[in-house]
């Protein structure tokens, strides 16, 4: 288990941080608190977070003013993600964040406490995400031979899935993160590249033309070579019946389309494959 | 017995001396044809009305004829009357094929075939004074000699209408309207079997008479049977085919043999007293009865209006359902087509924050930030569309099992002090001092239920508070969510549980509801055999809903009936209370 993710809440009502603390705490969080901007400021420049959520009605030095001393103007990017939680969501201060560093807005009378959570996990990851984005860029403009990885390290994903949209949009994000990724666009055609080739994970969609996702599934699973191949499957629609015989055949995990991000798919596989 | 004899005769034709059945065959069934004929001249006033009427009327007439001659034993009476029957007999007869054309095709008679018709009696007519037709009256038996010519050509006259009918009755299928082919045929089928046996009956009558096998025309009156079976007829199209009204047909038939028999006093009456009495009852009789036979009218009438906007509704109420099918099957497929694209905007709008495509601007990345919430809604949208087809179609799974209820209230309430707080409300929960036993409910849809509720109450309410409240109420636990918001106008209240309804002017405040949550509420807690309730006193006092959930005590079996009950639930109906 990676160390604790933790966030600094920033917000001077002791009754809505208390909320805020205890929600965020049973998501598995750690959470650090402070109580007006100065202390913030301070707080920021000392450590590292991995998010911050800021209030911007504060005593003393309020939420702009920390997001402008923080960012010089804008000019620098904030030592940590940050993003405002407040009611004032009026254009003009929704600017102002953005234009210091802000990487989000949430104005909080529309977001209950638990889709908080989801937001903050979500601008979590993204900012990790943006990081290793980063990263990777300034490596590339170093040396160019760092793309060159091990081919015979690599893991290998069957990914299938027969809408061309998909494809691209999570194919291209797991190869970014240096799998090999083979794309069968049929459940004959996936079990095809099972025979042939040795596969690490399989990801796999419900709907498919031909044999279902689900007939795929069984067939892997009552193979005796394959049985312990970790599957995933994404889905955008799938029944009630569906769901219910893939859980009981037994996946490592089952995805709705609409509520996973390519970034979560290749961390979920990250999980299990390494 | 001589014919100069005279009979004791009372009322011109009764008499002891001739047959019973005289009787029996010529007055009722006068009866029943002129009362036939009145009654449906009266209901219809059309063309056929009036020839049904005709009909009747010279049908009676011969009727009333053919019973003077068998009483009458006055020689001059008898060959004037005499004289006078076979034009009545050719003339009802040719009539009676005209009412046959017209209820079959709905129309009058081309002129020409009239004047064929007028033509083929103008012999009749015209020689009627003449030797041809009476040669003279036999005073031995007190019958007329009748000329042979004369006689045969109104009977062919009769077999001519005879033949004509049934030439309509096997071409009527092709001019006549499907749905009127059966009382059509009917009708047609009772005209020719009264001319039929009317005009074999005379024949046979005459021809014996005439031959000497018989001192009488006693076989003629046989022929009347023939009308008695028309009228049946008719009565039963009355009946089975609606062609009039036949409560108020029984209602008047009363009413007149009620008259009738009161009327029938006066044969016996001998006191002025009695006369005055009888008379001033049938009086009554005759306006109450005309008062009573004129309310069953109208109420029919209203009945039959009633039951044409019924039977309208029932269709459209068919039509709707299906459509309703339609509809939750295309949001069903809809949606899963929608998601393809949500998912695609959803997940390239995050590589791009998360700097897959390089660094983007503040002013982009706000933007896009707002393009991945509102898909964040759409996708919610689309959700809850999906769960709401499902719950239709009765494909939502519900896992029943024990739930300790507080602690669901418990945790949805502190879910939403956050909010309450930041807009100044009063949250308070208010728990039952006793400890509640668990209850059985699928949890996780309940909490669904109570969330959405709070969640209402917390966004229409201003100012003021937002109350819940857990308790024990008789065999059930009420989950009450009571706010000082913006209230509900009550006409409102009855469809707040509909699909897409939301209060009328609930559109200026500022709520993101999509309008499904209190459906697919009610319809949740209602797979639960529990009630979903809404009050309030009106705009802007506030408004509560209440959950009532069932405390179960049995513990086995209870999935699967749950279950079961689900699918059988129609999701129709709500039972909303006053306050």
């Amino acid at each position: 288990m990676i160390a604790m993710e933790t966030i600094l809440l920033v917000e001077d009502d002791e009754m809505i941080s208390e909320i805020y603390e205890k929600k965020l705490v049973q998501s598995g969080y750690s959470v650090e608190l402070s109580m007006n901007g100065e202390d913030a400021v301070k707080k920021m420049q000392a450590k590292t977070y991995n998010l911050v959520l800021l209030d911007l009605v504060l005593p003393g030095l309020n939420g702009i003013s920390v997001l402008q001393k923080l960012s010089h103007d804008g000019k620098n990017k904030l030592p940590s993600p940050t993003i405002v939680f407040s009611n004032l969501n009026d254009p003009d201060n929704q600017e102002a964040a953005f234009r210091y560093g802000a990487s989000g807005f949430l104005p909080k009378s529309q977001f209950n406490p638990s889709e908080l959570v989801q937001e903050v996990q979500r601008h979590i990851r993204e900012s990790q995400e943006r990081e290793k984005n980063d990263q990777k860029r300034s490596q590339d403009n170093h040396s160019h031979q760092s793309e060159m990885v091990d081919v015979i390290q690599q893991k290998h994903i069957l990914f299938v899935e027969d809408e061309e949209v998909f494809v691209s949009l999570f194919v291209d994000r797991l190869k970014k993160e240096g799998y090999r990724v083979t794309v069968a666009q049929t459940g004959v055609e996936a079990l095809d590249v099972l025979k042939k080739e040795g596969v690490d994970i399989v990801v796999t969609d419900v709907l498919l033309p031909t044999m279902r996702g689900d007939e795929f599934i069984m067939k892997i699973r009552h193979n005796e070579e394959l049985k312990s191949l970790p599957i995933l499957v994404i889905s955008a629609s799938a029944t009630d019946e569906q769901v219910a015989m893939i859980n009981a055949v037994g996946v490592q995990g089952f995805f709705l389309k609409t509520r996973i991000t390519p970034s979560e798919l290749a961390m979920n596989i990250k999980n299990i494959i390494g | 017995m001589f014919c100069q004899e005279i009979f004791d005769l009372y009322y011109f034709i009764f008499t002891d001396s001739i047959s019973r059945l005289v009787y029996y065959s010529h007055i009722p069934a006068m009866a029943v044809a002129l009362f036939a004929g009145f009654f449906v001249f009266l209901k219809t006033k059309n063309l056929a009305g009036k020839l049904l009427l005709a009909v009747m009327v010279s049908f009676s007439l011969w009727v009333s004829i053919d019973l003077i001659l068998w009483t009458s034993s006055h020689s001059g009476i008898i060959s004037f009357f005499w004289s006078l029957l076979g034009l009545v007999y050719a003339v009802m007869s040719l009539l009676f094929f005209y009412f046959g054309y017209v209820f079959s095709f709905e129309k009058d008679m081309p002129f020409s075939l009239k004047m064929v018709l007028l033509f083929l009696l103008l012999p009749l007519v015209l020689l009627l004074p003449s030797t041809f037709n009476i040669r003279g009256v036999d005073l031995f038996s007190c019958e007329s000699e009748e000329g042979f010519l004369y006689t045969m050509y109104y009977y062919g006259i009769g077999f001519i209408a005879f033949f004509m009918t049934l030439f309509l009755l096997f071409t009527y299928k092709r001019r006549v309207a499907k749905e009127n082919r059966k009382k059509v045929m009917y009708v047609l089928l009772g005209i020719s079997f009264f001319l039929l046996t009317f005009f074999f009956f005379g024949v046979l009558s005459s021809y014996f008479y005439n031959l000497g096998f018989s001192s009488t025309f006693y076989f003629e009156q046989f022929g009347l049977f023939g009308m008695i079976f028309f009228i049946v007829l008719l009565a039963y199209l009355m009946v089975k085919h609606h062609i009039f009204q036949i409560k108020l047909l029984s209602a008047q038939v009363l009413i007149i043999s009620l008259a009738f028999l009161i009327a029938s006093q006066y044969f016996y009456i001998r006191t002025w007293q009695n006369y005055i009495l009888t008379s001033i009852t049938l009086i009554l009789v005759i306006v109450g009865g005309v008062i009573l036979v004129r309310v069953i009218k109208r109420d029919m009438e209203r009945k039959n209006e009633l039951q044409i906007m019924a039977d309208k509704l029932a269709q459209a109420n068919q039509r709707l359902k299906k459509l309703d099918q339609a509809k939750s099957e295309f949001i069903s497929i809809a949606s899963h087509q929608l998601r393809t694209p949500l998912t695609a905007i959803k997940g390239f709008i995050s590589l791009i924050l998360e700097g897959s495509y390089g660094n983007i601007d503040a002013p982009v990345r706000s933007a896009l930030n707002k393009v991945y919430l509102s898909n964040e809604r759409l996708i919610q949208l689309v959700e809850d569309l999906l769960s709401i087809s499902r719950i239709e179609s009765g494909r939502l799974e519900y896992k029943f099992r024990y739930w300790n209820i507080e602690e669901i209230v418990k945790d949805v309430v502190d879910m939403f002090r956050l909010r309450a707080r930041e807009k100044g409300l009063d949250l308070e929960l208010e728990l039952p001092e006793h400890k509640l036993p668990e209850i059985y409910i699928d949890g996780e849809k309940i909490r669904e239920v109570i969330s959405n509720l709070i969640d209402n109450a917390t966004k229409y309410t201003k100012r003021g508070y937002v109350r819940v409240r857990v308790e024990e109420k008789g065999e059930n636990v009420q989950i009450i969510i009571q706010d000082s918001g913006i209230g509900i106008i009550a006409e409102d209240i009855p469809y707040l549980f509909e699909k897409f309804s939301r209060g009328k002017d609930t559109n200026r405040l500022h709520a993101n509801g999509t309008g499904l949550g209190l459906y697919v509420g009610k319809q949740i807690v209602k797979a639960h055999k529990g009630g979903l309730y809404a009050f309030s006193e009106g705009e802007d006092k506030g408004s509560s809903f209440v959950i009532e959930l069932l405390i179960k005590k049995e513990k086995e079996g209870e999935k699967e009936k749950g279950e079961k009950e689900e699918k059988e639930d129609d999701g129709e109906g709500l039972h909303e209370r006053e306050e």
